[in-house]
């Protein structure tokens, strides 16, 4: 069971850094943490966050740092927003979405300032746009998938 | 989780994230680990879709798809036939700027080992705000973080960062780019500067006095020991004089951006012996007058600069 779990976040992972050559700027690991985090497995959700982490800082430009500020509010947001809303509610999924992308441009803009990066704001708000509107969408898919994989898994 | 325990993991959260990012700052370790580990998962990623792809359309190509091969093949003796002219002309004029150099006893330039690389992926993620893309070999084949990157039209960019097998490659037009160059005929030396995607680059630091003229070619220095001497680098499209004494020089890239797929490094096999090159990425001075982009130059309050200019001008001529 469990390696068919590895298998299943392999893949993901996989198909996740598939995505982002073809979407520039769009991070697809955030619906599985947002997933990771709705089935409450501590472990999973560590060593999921933990190589999330590392595979995006790797292959971005900037210095450590950006992507773990914003996946750790991505945790803060989630349990914030759970006193208001079902966590599997359409809503809760849209207002987390639109809290991370502002948030993520928050975050770029004060580190690029900090480190004297120029960055393109139209772009970066484009990009933010995008990760708002595809979030969902990719959490609802992967959310539906992980279903079948419990059941598949029960059986 | 209430609300207290919340505030609480934020701050640690944030604490944390301000110890690992100032210990980063000064060690650069963490920046050395995740790159060593992102770099090549999302070259094994991308190598193995590619390989799919390849697969799939070489197979499509060589078996089911053979309309017009026979045209090509024509298209491409004849187009053989004038490579081979050209090239026979070529080596005769290699052989005559040899024996003028010779004559003229001109430095030759150190011989620069270029490696063929295949661009594997662009700008990747939501933590890429560069113009870049990736490449499908590391510093196991000589990448460095600073080697140059060019094609047979000129100058492309340079390395940002290095993995085993991957690297990422920075752009002449990311606006943290800039290179030390001179014009062709006039040998006006500057500073290229990127300004972002689809952009004319910047031609920085030449003084209104100085003969540049539009159409002319921007060929690299090599004076900041990071490029070998004499790469294209791009053609001056416009010279405006600006409000202060220096020139406002625009420059079109010869590389066409859009269309890569095969890169090459250039590896300097003398670079263990060289001081260290400039740094890949410097950030874009604000005016000309930017303390950071130049350390030597301070507010032009009573036109000290010019004047200071003029002097040295009057020394150099009177030498």
């Amino acid at each position: 069971m469990k390696v068919l779990n590895v298998l299943w976040w392999f893949v993901y992972t996989s198909f996740a850094l598939f995505l982002q050559i073809y979407t520039v700027g769009v991070d697809f690991f955030i619906p599985g943490i947002i997933v990771a985090l709705q089935e409450k497995r501590i472990w999973q959700t560590s060593i999921v966050l933990g190589i999330f982490i590392v595979i995006q800082e790797g292959i971005g430009t900037m210095p450590f740092g950006n992507v773990f500020l914003w996946y750790s509010l991505t945790i803060i947001f989630f349990y914030a927003w759970r006193w208001f809303f079902e966590v599997e509610s359409l809503m809760f999924i849209l207002l987390l979405s639109l809290a991370l992308s502002v948030s993520h441009y928050f975050i770029v803009s004060v580190l690029a300032s900090v480190q004297d990066i120029y960055i393109d704001y139209n772009a970066l708000r484009d990009e933010c746009v995008y990760q708002m509107l595809l979030t969902p969408i990719i959490w609802h898919a992967i959310s539906y998938l992980r279903k079948g994989l419990r059941n598949a898994q029960q059986d | 989780m209430n609300a207290r325990r919340l505030i609480v993991v934020f701050v640690l959260l944030f604490m944390f994230f301000l110890a690992i990012y100032t210990w980063n700052e000064r060690t650069s370790k963490l920046d050395k680990i995740s790159t060593n580990i992102g770099i090549e998962v999302v070259g094994a990623v991308v190598r193995s879709v590619t390989y799919v792809s390849t697969t799939v359309s070489d197979f499509w190509n060589n078996y089911i798809s053979l309309v017009g091969v026979n045209e090509e093949n024509q298209k491409l003796k004849e187009e053989l036939f004038n490579l081979k002219r050209e090239l026979a002309s070529a080596k005769e004029d290699k052989a005559e700027l040899e024996r003028l150099r010779k004559l003229l006893s001109i430095d030759y330039a150190v011989d620069w080992k270029a490696e063929g690389v295949r661009i594997l992926a662009w700008r990747l993620g939501a933590n890429d705000y560069f113009e870049s893309f990736v490449l499908s070999k590391g510093f196991f084949s000589g990448s460095k973080v600073g080697t140059p990157i060019v094609n047979a039209d000129g100058l492309i960019g340079r390395v940002l960062k290095a993995g085993p097998y991957t690297s990422i490659a920075l752009l002449l037009t990311d606006s943290g780019s800039s290179v030390s160059v001179i014009t062709e005929k006039g040998r006006v030396p500057g500073i290229v500067q990127g300004n972002g995607h689809n952009q004319l680059l910047s031609m920085r630091f030449v003084k209104k006095s100085e003969d540049v003229r539009v159409g002319e070619l921007v060929l690299t220095s090599g004076l900041d020991l990071s490029f070998p001497k004499g790469i294209p680098v791009g053609e001056i499209v416009s010279v405006e004089e600006s409000s202060n004494f220096m020139l406002e020089i625009q420059v079109k890239p010869l590389v066409n951006f859009e269309k890569l797929e095969e890169v090459l490094f250039l590896q300097n096999p003398f670079e263990h012996i060289l001081p260290e090159g400039s740094p890949v990425y410097s950030p874009k001075p604000h005016s000309i007058f930017s303390p950071m982009a130049t350390p030597y130059l301070v507010q032009d309050k009573e036109g000290d600069i010019e004047k200071a200019f003029d002097e040295q001008a009057n020394v150099n001529g009177a030498n």
